[in-house]
């Protein structure tokens, strides 16, 4: 009774407003799309058996407009330099490197919806719920990056798990693809236990859930209560971020999902729930153990992430491009090349951690960079794969590419810039962002690092180069079909809009560098 | 008069749930019984987090109600997995006829 009672004299909580909803409009506007996308599917008629070929446009075109309309909101928060806003009780903080990974997102979601017309209508399944889960794992990826209290990390990653995982059985007729989606279901949900348990450790060492509040006290040089269990929690934490980005150990469901799914889910994935994962990463490593922010707090913190996310880098670069080159698939050799970015991007996060608040270097400038051509490649890979193939069987192999430059052009052309930019070759954008991510590592001490990252890289260009040899050189071989080619113009757009923009970031990346430099965490 | 659990007594049983649900998805083949391990991992750390909450409660944090909605949401989040678990099983068991892990093994390489 006595309780009851406390609580009704309580003074009164601080509450959420309307100020709350407005902060995270970006990524309100996402959710409505997807919920219209969803209702608008039911007035829609269903196709005649031949199937027409605009198909549902509305549905493409109210989503696309609800991720261009996020995304303009993005970019209007980065340009006018808005100040870091934090609300829901200090759940979500938005500055502008929750909005640059955002942005980053947003654009695999639209590229996503571009392309995915075509290969919804080649299998019969365009249906409203793949754009609304498109959408919703999008707003809960923007989330995710803006979370700021453990709650709330654990909650955006299980809602963009979960729309991510049925995403990936999407096409549940085919048997490879609901593998594949069980596949990361199982592994995804062993890593979220581990997370989960790491952040009940950080909880229990830190007496706090707010992660702002966490990283003042160790800042101001007040020790854990419990520094052993903070460093397991922490480790606990990396373990699962690490099985979210797909990094080496935890690598299992990569190949296995990124081959089930359909080449335009497959992009999305790689593009946006790894930009959003390394966006918590890269937040909780410099909230815990970079340089300056938990000096004098924790030092075993900072040791355990320091030697862990080094370690992982290590091992994931060599170990992604050492399997790539394996691969007879096309598809699943670019799923090892993704594993392989992985470990480039950890040197990111490495290099992060040494820089000092205020100091020249900005934490995960070199990071954010990269991810914007790394975005770029993969999308335009994937979607450039989704259009190969006829009805509802895909054309992966290597050796089917064969012949494709004489038989289409523009498409061969458009995945030789790819290749060449994935293989950090100038003047590409891959280029310029392994050249960042490694001048970071060298500059902040971590000069291994960035020895077997361009050592790695090196192995890579054959892998990336086999397919450009396939493409343009090796003769068709007789037992194989024609190389046959099924677009329409939004996935023919998604695919020229992405290699011109890989090479237009290769011939200005001074720009695009200074803008990521701008929106790195302070 | 509650018996007195001590914080570190939950930690172990919490632990030891914990282990078996990671035993359980590592080393079972039948999918459901993974399903439910991976279930039991998640209530084993609501067990732990719930019982840092209870021991921190003399030192008064300003909000006490901290772990408690963290454990809430999480067992909102569970059951959330448990619908799409089983929606992606029963994809599974309609095109593979199988709810044994060691054969649904299409994709290797």
């Amino acid at each position: 009774m006595n309780g009851l009672f406390t609580i009704l004299d309580a003074p009164a909580a601080p509450a959420i407003g309307w100020d709350d909803l407005g902060g995270i409009l970006p990524v309100l506007v996402l959710l409505a799309t997807g919920s219209l996308a969803l209702v608008l599917d039911l007035f829609l008629k269903e196709e005649a058996s031949p199937p027409v070929p605009a198909g549902k446009w509305p549905l493409s075109f109210v989503s696309l407009l609800g991720t261009a309309v996020a995304g303009a909101l993005l970019c209007g928060h980065i340009g006018a330099a808005g100040k870091p806003w934090s609300g829901f009780l200090g759940a979500v903080q938005v500055d502008l490197f929750s909005d640059a990974i955002g942005l980053i997102v947003v654009l695999g979601a639209a590229f996503c919806l571009l392309g995915a017309g075509d290969a919804l209508r080649r299998r019969g399944i365009e249906q409203g719920e793949f754009h609304a889960l498109v959408l919703y794992a999008a707003a809960s990826m923007v989330l995710f990056v803006q979370s700021a209290s453990l709650v709330m990390v654990f909650l955006s990653l299980e809602a963009l798990s979960m729309a991510v995982y049925i995403l990936t059985a999407f096409q549940r007729d085919e048997k490879r693809a609901v593998e594949g989606g069980l596949k990361y279901f199982v592994l995804g949900g062993l890593s979220s236990g581990f997370l989960l348990l790491g952040l009940a450790f950080i909880y229990g060492a830190t007496r706090s859930t707010n992660l702002t509040d966490i990283a003042g006290a160790l800042a101001g040089g007040q020790p854990p209560a419990d520094s052993s269990l903070l460093v397991a929690g922490l480790g606990l934490t990396l373990i699962g971020l690490a099985f979210k980005v797909g990094a080496f150990p935890f690598h299992a469901w990569v190949p296995d999902a990124y081959e089930g799914a359909m080449s335009v889910v497959t992009g999305f994935m790689a593009v946006a729930v790894k930009a959003a994962s390394f966006g918590v990463l890269l937040r909780v490593a410099v909230l815990f153990g970079g340089a300056g922010a938990s000096g004098p707090g924790s030092p075993e913190a900072r040791g355990a992430l320091l030697a862990g996310i080094s370690g992982l880098a290590v091992v994931t670069m060599i170990f992604g491009n050492l399997a790539a080159l394996a691969q007879s698939s096309a598809k699943r050799m670019l799923a090892y090349s993704a594993i392989a970015h992985t470990g480039y991007l950890l040197v990111g996060a490495v290099s992060a951690m040494e820089a000092r608040p205020g100091g020249e270097q900005a934490a995960g400038a070199g990071l954010l960079f990269y991810l914007f051509p790394y975005a770029l490649m993969s999308l335009g890979a994937f979607i450039c794969l989704s259009h190969l193939g006829e009805g509802a069987e895909d054309r992966e192999s290597i050796d089917s590419l064969r012949g494709l430059a004489e038989r289409h052009p523009a498409h061969a052309l458009a995945l030789l810039v790819i290749m060449v930019s994935f293989a950090g070759i100038p003047p590409t954008a891959g280029f310029w962002g392994k050249l960042f991510i490694f001048r970071e590592a060298i500059a902040t001490g971590h000069w291994e690092l960035a020895l077997v990252g361009i050592l790695t890289s090196i192995v890579s260009v054959y892998y990336y180069l086999r397919l450009v040899v396939a493409m343009y050189m090796l003769p068709q071989e007789g037992g194989l079909p024609a190389p046959s080619l099924e677009a329409r113009i939004g996935g023919k757009l998604a695919l020229a809009i992405a290699a011109i923009a890989v090479v237009l970031v290769g011939l200005f990346p001074g720009i695009f560098f200074q803008i990521s430099a701008a929106c790195a965490l302070r | 008069m509650i018996p007195h659990l001590s914080l570190s007594f939950c930690l172990y049983v919490s632990a030891a749930l914990f282990a078996i649900g990671v035993y359980g998805v590592l080393s079972r083949q039948n999918l459901i019984v993974i399903l439910m391990s991976l279930e039991l991992m998640l209530n084993a750390v609501n067990l732990s987090t719930i019982a840092f909450g209870r021991a921190f409660l003399p030192a008064s944090p300003p909000d006490p109600s901290g772990p408690q909605v963290f454990v809430v949401m999480v067992l909102a989040v569970a059951a959330a997995e448990a619908a799409v678990g089983l929606s992606i099983l029963l994809a599974v068991f309609r095109k593979w006829r199988t709810t044994h892990a060691g054969r649904i093994d299409m994709l290797k390489g």
